[in-house]
């Protein structure tokens, strides 16, 4: 499995023990100065990571005048990777240049939500985007979602799940992940929950998570 | 609108406009590019879009109309009061004033009413139309009067569209009034501290 960092935040990076600054990434493909498989960083068993480099914040002004800009990651995944199981492309949380290129890229969109109302709202914008691309692709987009950092004791988090349950019947991944205190503390270490704290409740829903993803397990909606 | 008994911690659905045609994908930006088709490119041999060249195509767009979206309203919350602020820039196309004496169709004054009716439910997803609405009434008439008695739910960005409006109408020397406003309407714009701005009584 091979994990793209496409926010130039770097999260998932750091998240998975990465800190330099200064290591060339999917910009470097993008730009055609490498190829993908060159980018590839083992950074665990059978998970191999390509950082996000440090030009892809500036990706948009580096691209020479003529190229199209929509498919520079399209066009660096073909010279690599047709032998993974799955590419995950963690995206940047705006619109723009970026997430079109994984748009363009990708052929299913998971999208995690955390639970309270301004989520809804982003998600609003997101599903316009996403409804644009399908019309001018003419593609039909696998779309799943996740609950993140749900919260059982607060009633906004139900609301906005019920909310969700209304729009995406039978999309959401069946495992919420509840929110916790070791969640926020383990990226800091550069570990994934299953490392940082094996045997908690943030464990056991990614696992959960991860076993929905493979199996399609969902939620029933409320229509 | 998904605003009901078991959802009462929000407020409106911005989700709500998926339930409708696809069309609607549009509906949910502020800016109204209804008439402005993408330019996606043909299609190539291998049936991969030809799309994005560097000067148009479906990300500039896209970007640019969320950006605009994220620029032009911008709701801050202070310790006890909302303060709207209008975020002012030379583009500014909400500005009703600039609308009323630019790029607007000069229509005769009878084929636009003079008051504008106000609907139920208010958000930002309907505030591009309510905008043309009212920019075209200001446009052909000298006074103009909004019937809020309808309304159940308004949220930010329709007032300030609300207050911009008569701020712009004042140095225009026109009047727009707000008659028989709904309590949930007096609720909202009292909310926010805009009962003197929309001058209408609590």
């Amino acid at each position: 499995m091979t994990a793209i960092d496409l926010d130039p935040q770097s999260h998932l990076a750091i998240s998975l023990g990465i800190t330099a600054h200064n290591i060339g990434g999917i910009d470097e493909a993008m730009l055609k100065k490498k190829t993908i498989v060159q980018q590839l960083i083992a950074v665990r068993d059978n998970l191999q990571l390509i950082t996000s480099g440090p030009k892809l914040k500036e990706i948009e002004h580096l691209v020479k005048n003529n190229t199209p800009r929509g498919v520079l990651l399209k066009d660096a995944l073909k010279l690599g990777l047709s032998d993974q199981d799955f590419v995950f492309i963690d995206c940047p949380p705006s619109s723009g240049l970026l997430v079109a290129n994984a748009l363009i890229a990708a052929d299913e969109i998971l999208i995690p939500m955390t639970s309270d109302f301004l989520a809804l709202q982003g998600l609003s914008h997101l599903m316009g985007t996403i409804k644009r691309f399908e019309q001018a692709l003419k593609k039909k987009y696998k779309t799943l979602l996740v609950m993140s950092r749900y919260s059982p004791n607060r009633r906004i988090s139900s609301q906005v799940l019920n909310v969700l349950l209304t729009h995406f019947p039978e999309q959401i991944l069946a495992t919420v992940i509840r929110e916790t205190a070791l969640l926020a503390e383990c990226p800091s270490f550069g570990k994934t929950i299953l490392e940082y704290s094996p045997k908690s409740r943030s464990a056991r829903d990614f696992r959960k998570l991860a076993d929905d993803f493979l199996e399609g397990k969902v939620m029933y909606g409320n229509k | 609108m998904a605003t009901s008994k078991e959802n009462d911690l929000i407020g409106y659905d911005p989700l709500a406009w998926m339930e409708g045609s696809a069309d609607n994908s549009k509906d949910h930006l502020l800016i109204d590019d209804s008439d402005t088709e993408l330019d996606f490119g043909e299609p190539d041999q291998n049936n991969e879009p030809q799309f994005l060249d560097t000067e148009t195509g479906i990300i500039d767009e896209l970007s640019d109309n969320l950006a605009v979206i994220t620029e032009e309203y911008s709701v801050e919350t202070t310790d006890d009061e909302f303060l709207i602020t209008k975020i002012q820039n030379e583009d500014d196309n909400i500005s009703i004033e600039g609308l009323a004496n630019n790029g607007i169709e000069q229509l005769p004054e009878e084929a636009v009413n003079s008051q504008v009716d106000l609907d139920a439910t208010l958000t930002i997803q309907h505030v591009v139309k309510l905008h043309e609405k009212l920019k075209k009434c200001l446009a052909v008439h000298d006074q103009i009067e909004i019937n809020a008695s309808d309304v159940a739910s308004i949220d930010t960005s329709t007032l300030q569209l609300l207050a911009s409006l008569k701020k712009d109408a004042v140095k225009l020397n026109k009047q727009v009034s707000i008659i028989y406003p709904s309590p949930r309407f007096i609720e909202s714009a009292q909310l926010l501290g805009l009962l003197d701005i929309l001058d209408i009584q609590a």
